[in-house]
């Protein structure tokens, strides 16, 4: 025997097995491979992405149509609570209606509008505008 | 290592096959080469060649230039390669494999070129009593010509553990040839 084992080892190092049907082996693997765009996974990656840009755009339409509502309708009762309304006699009716009832709470009331309410209590239920007309007449 | 065109490699992240067949082309001896002398079978390494580039196929929008595209390629075929061997019988050198041998080592000519055959019945005989990993460090390392770090990118060992492997493999193949009688 020639070869050490050094030699053998440093032989086998500097040596390749060479792929004599190459061209061969790489239209197998050409014929083989599946469609990178249409493979299983991706598709059910990109319908779940489709499902959930479809979730995300009807949640945003709600949300629109619902804030549009809200400030519709808070608006409306903006325009409806500060009309500036003739002093006719029918002013109490044309502006909102929030009534105290100093009967249960006249503590609550505070200040000078206490002192409407004093002016007031013959009455069981007042709006706002009767107090702040009451205010006005006293004050102002 | 082989290197390929970033420019390629966009192309096949975009799923152009034209461009995947230049890297095929490029790797595909490589490839090969592992596999062949990791599995020591030809049509073997066949299967696992066409099934390493269907993986880098499929995941090639994964590779995130991170190491060299070989390394990474590598690193697919690897995996492939100690998968094939576990599912295999292990491999047993065969009665002819030491002719095979005894035959390359009375030639003593540097310029003589090993036919796949005798590659297959070499290995066979030589990493007889080796583990996977420890032929696989072995191949990467000692056959394939990378070094400690290139291997640690493609195995996921880390240095001290791919040394004692090396170690260990070349300190086998030593006693494995002197129990055949080389000096």
């Amino acid at each position: 025997m020639n070869k050490t084992i050094d030699d053998i080892l440093a032989g086998l190092e500097n040596q390749q097995p060479v792929l004599h049907d190459a061209d061969k082996l790489t239209e197998q693997i050409m014929m083989n491979l599946p469609d990178i765009q249409l493979d299983a996974t991706d598709k059910k990656v990109v319908a779940r992405q489709r499902q959930g840009i479809g979730k995300a755009e009807v949640i945003i339409n709600i949300v629109r149509v619902v804030s549009s509502v809200a400030a519709m309708w808070l608006v409306g009762l903006f325009a409806y609570t500060f009309v500036d309304t003739p002093d006719n006699g029918n002013e109490e009716k044309a502006i909102a209606k929030v009534y105290i009832n100093t009967s249960n709470e006249p503590s609550s009331l505070c200040g000078t509008l206490k002192v409407a309410y004093k002016n007031h209590t013959e009455k069981k239920t007042k709006s706002l505008y009767s107090l702040w007309k009451e205010y006005k007449k006293s004050n102002i | 290592m082989k290197q390929i065109d970033s420019e390629i490699l966009t192309r096949c992240q975009s799923g152009d096959k034209a461009a995947f067949h230049i890297v095929v082309q490029t790797y595909q001896q490589m490839v090969w080469s592992l596999a062949l002398r990791m599995l020591c079978d030809v049509e073997e390494a066949k299967d696992a060649t066409q099934e390493a580039f269907i993986k880098v196929w499929v995941n090639i929008r994964r590779y995130d230039g991170s190491s060299s595209f070989s390394t990474w390629v590598y690193s697919i075929a690897s995996r492939i390669c100690l998968d094939r061997m576990k599912k295999t019988k292990r491999l047993v050198p065969l009665p002819d494999d030491e002719t095979v041998l005894r035959e390359y080592a009375t030639v003593n000519d540097p310029q003589r070129q090993l036919e796949n055959g005798e590659w297959v019945a070499i290995l066979r005989l030589l990493s007889d009593n080796l583990s996977d990993k420890q032929r696989l460090v072995f191949t990467l390392s000692h056959l394939e010509g990378l070094d400690s770090t290139e291997i640690s990118a493609i195995t996921g060992m880390d240095a001290k553990q791919i040394k004692s492997n090396l170690y260990v493999a070349r300190q086998t193949i030593r006693e494995q040839l002197k129990r055949l009688g080389y000096e």
